[in-house]
């Protein structure tokens, strides 16, 4: 007969939706299964999932199976539980764990309830006869286009377009290259990765860029340029500064903005990515993050206040505004059509900070208990 | 209820050669399964893969390749019947509590023998920070040490660490419901012992001993640098981490650079523990035997080689933070030395690639300038107006 332990107490307390601290606890109870005790940040994530309301008793226990993935410290011993080991982690007080590590104990069970969802999607019917080449409008025929750049930009901008069957190429079309300030096109390049490939913390990213002395293919608009310029000629390829001009030059009444989804829900969208990275291929981690995570996030981003946004960091912001010249004066020189001014490319210092890891715990919290 | 099966799971630790054990057990598996020993792996690190897809661990995008490797591999597993099946990756070794059960769990009702190949800490501490250059890292020894005694284990570094070193946790985490006399702890022998006395105690670990195996061209494993080549790789690392994706520092820096080139210098001083912490892992070393002795486990080897050998103290430290850089640029000449041979190979074997592309090139203009003749004659040899045509043609160049 197992010992009962003031642990196994607390994790009972928990499963059955208790919100009481560890510090508060005292109540001793054997183990109601033959797993080892849950670490303290399976348990304190529970406490904290259990004060946004009650949850299902499978998700529960599906929780506490869970280990935090990857690298770092983890399974952590409750401070003052019945441990008698002298080697192992130090135990902790689960209130004091940051809320990264939550966070990180949090991401293995958002990227199952994400990979749910392939199973339960039915798979599309096979098409009989082939697609009818879509009509081509007559907007089509006097703005043909191609919008390059930042994905994170120019992406919800293209689907909207082709959503109005308003494809992208055409007899003469004209690229057009959507710039902005280089610090929030920075910030949208780490951005567009969250939702689409592995990727690096945000100030990890950003140091790493400047490390290397260049912020990466989607973020370096002289190089887009260059690459459409040889391939069409210099003279069809016009940069857009100012995103205002882009409904004229397209022949539409206006364009959506880029993704609504706040610094912490990239950063939720970047964790789940890490775990999916290994639990499916790269083609389905992006469905499944762009189109089941985002829409859910983009739901919740209201209920929860304070969102930031991405922004260069002060430590990195003279490199930035560096390289923004240097692309400025390399688009002018080459003689590219500017729509807008070209200093708009200069980086704005609107926002200086990366995800606030409070909020994205709290957002997880909310997409864990199913509010979206 | 048992079956017939007898599942070997050696779970670690890194730098113990265990790339040694996986590599003579792959190019043998073949002739093994026919012993009844299984070592199911269609690649060479089919079973770091599966030690991926179970602790979700990112790696620098190969874990894109592991996905459902664990439970593939378990599922192979299961479907034998009788014989011996072995499992081995040293990352196993930083499973938490949950993912060991549920690697054991998967294993379904086999015989499952826990392994744990292990060596002191005072030859671990070095070999890790020198595996830590060996993966794009920078940091100094210094600052490795200071890491891993940090007692909160925050780091990226000290928690890793901890997790594939600390043995009397991994054992913990991995022995689950395991009855102690199917846990084996394999120690590898001190500094001087001979070089095939590692080997034999793996072989008697894992039952090799009676079997017949081919040694031929297996490679000893990863090789560790000394103290002026693994200095030069970390400055190395802070020119080309920045630039070079996982996918080529792989093959160039680590295996060529690391492994072909300068792994080869044998002469210069080998990297020691810092005679700051001796104390400190001295009496760690100690408190993990006192842990250890007594579980009952089968020991291969002794658990007193785990304790810090006592002639460390006398011997000479050479810290790679303050090597002269003498030392360390001539590492770097015979590095520049390598490129430059490798260098002048791939040119001699670019020009040959370009010769037999000229030639392919050559012979097939020929075969295409052959086909609208062989359709003429073809044409020709089917109808009778042709074939008189062709015997005219034919008196005719007679």
């Amino acid at each position: 007969m197992p010992t009962p332990t003031r642990g196994w107490g607390w994790a009972a307390h928990l499963r059955e939706g208790g919100t009481t601290p560890w510090t508060s606890w005292s109540e001793p109870a054997t183990p109601f299964t033959t797993d080892h005790l849950p670490g303290a940040e399976m348990l304190e994530l529970l406490r904290r999932l259990n004060e946004t309301g009650p949850s299902d008793v499978g998700r529960v226990d599906a929780l506490l199976r869970t280990s935090p993935p990857g690298r770092g410290r983890r399974d952590l011993p409750l401070l003052g539980d019945t441990e008698t080991r002298t080697y192992g982690p130090l135990p902790v007080d689960p209130a004091t764990l940051s809320p990264r590590e939550l966070l990180r104990a949090a991401s293995v069970r958002l990227a199952e309830d994400l990979l749910d969802t392939v199973e339960t999607t039915p798979v599309p019917r096979p098409r009989r006869w082939r697609r009818r080449r879509p009509k081509v409008e007559p907007d089509q025929q006097r703005f043909p286009y191609r919008l390059v750049g930042s994905p994170w930009l120019t992406l919800p901008i293209r689907e909207e377009l082709e959503r109005q069957g308003r494809l992208p190429g055409g007899k003469g079309f004209i690229v057009y290259v959507l710039g902005g300030p280089l610090d929030e096109v920075a910030a949208g390049a780490w951005k567009f990765r969250t939702f689409t490939n592995r990727v690096n913390p945000w100030n990890i990213w950003i140091r790493d860029a400047q490390w290397r002395g260049w912020l990466g293919p989607r973020a370096d608009l002289p190089r887009i340029a260059r690459w459409w310029a040889d391939r069409v000629g210099k003279g069809r390829v016009e940069i857009v500064t100012d995103p205002a001009l882009l409904p004229g030059l397209l022949g539409v009444d206006s364009v959506p903005g880029p993704w609504p989804i706040s610094a912490e829900g990239n950063e939720i969208a970047r964790v789940i990515g890490q775990v999916l990275s290994v639990r499916t291929d790269l083609e389905t981690q992006r469905t499944l993050l762009v189109d089941q995570l985002r829409p859910r996030l983009e739901k919740l981003e209201l209920l929860v206040p304070d969102a930031r946004e991405v922004g260069v960091p002060a430590e990195s912001f003279d490199w930035v505004e560096t390289q923004a010249r240097a692309q400025r004066d390399a688009l002018v020189e080459a003689g590219y059509a500017l729509h807008g001014d070209p200093d708009l490319l200069l980086p704005s210092g609107k926002a200086t900070q990366g995800p606030d890891e409070r909020r994205a715990l709290a957002l997880a919290l909310s997409l864990m208990a199913g509010r979206s | 209820m048992e079956t017939g099966r007898r599942v070997l799971l050696h779970v670690g630790t890194p730098k113990t050669g265990t790339s040694y054990l996986q590599d003579v057990l792959f190019h043998n598996r073949e002739s093994l399964a026919e012993q009844g020993v299984h070592y199911f792996a269609d690649r060479f690190d089919a079973h770091f893969l599966a030690a991926l897809d179970l602790m979700d661990l990112p790696w620098g995008g190969i874990e894109e390749e592991a996905t459902g490797a664990w439970d593939a591999l378990a599922e192979k597993v299961r479907a034998v019947e009788n014989g011996t099946v072995i499992i081995s990756h040293e990352i196993l070794a930083s499973a938490s509590w949950q993912q060991a059960k549920h690697a054991l769990d998967s294993l379904g009702d086999s015989e499952i023998h826990i392994m744990l190949s292990a060596r002191d800490l005072a030859r671990q501490i070095p070999a890790e920070w020198q595996e830590n250059v060996k993966h794009r890292s920078v940091v100094t020894y210094a600052e490795f040490l200071e890491e891993i005694r940090d007692p909160a284990r925050e780091g990226r570094i000290g928690s890793w660490f901890w997790g594939v070193q600390e043995l009397p946790d991994i054992l913990d985490r991995w022995t689950q419901g395991i009855a102690p006399e199917r846990v084996h702890l394999i120690t590898v022998p001190p500094p001087g012992s001979p070089s095939t006395l590692l080997w034999e105690r793996f072989s008697t670990a894992f039952g090799l001993d009676d079997l017949t195996i081919d040694f031929e061209g297996i490679d000893r494993g990863n090789p560790s640098l000394g103290v002026p080549e693994a200095a030069l790789l970390r400055e190395i690392n802070l020119a080309v981490v920045p630039v070079l994706e996982p996918a080529d520092y792989r093959p160039f820096v680590r295996e060529f650079l690391a492994h072909r080139t300068l792994a080869k210098r044998r002469d210069s001083a080998r990297l020691a523990l810092s005679p700051s912490i001796l104390p400190w892992v001295e009496s760690l070393s100690e408190s993990w035997v006192k842990a250890l002795s007594g579980r009952g486990y089968d020991v291969v080897g002794g658990l007193e080689e785990l304790l810090v050998p006592a002639d460390l103290a006398g011997k000479p430290f050479v810290d790679p933070d303050t090597i002269s850089s003498r030392e360390v640029l001539d590492a770097g000449v015979a590095t520049i030395d390598a490129l430059l041979q490798e260098a002048i190979r791939l040119r001699k074997s670019e020009a040959r690639l370009e010769d037999e592309v000229a030639g392919l090139r050559a012979e097939l203009d020929h075969a295409r300038s052959l086909v609208p003749k062989q359709r003429a004659l073809h044409g020709l040899e089917r109808r009778w107006w042709g074939r008189a045509i062709l015997k005219v043609y034919r008196f005719v160049r007679r």
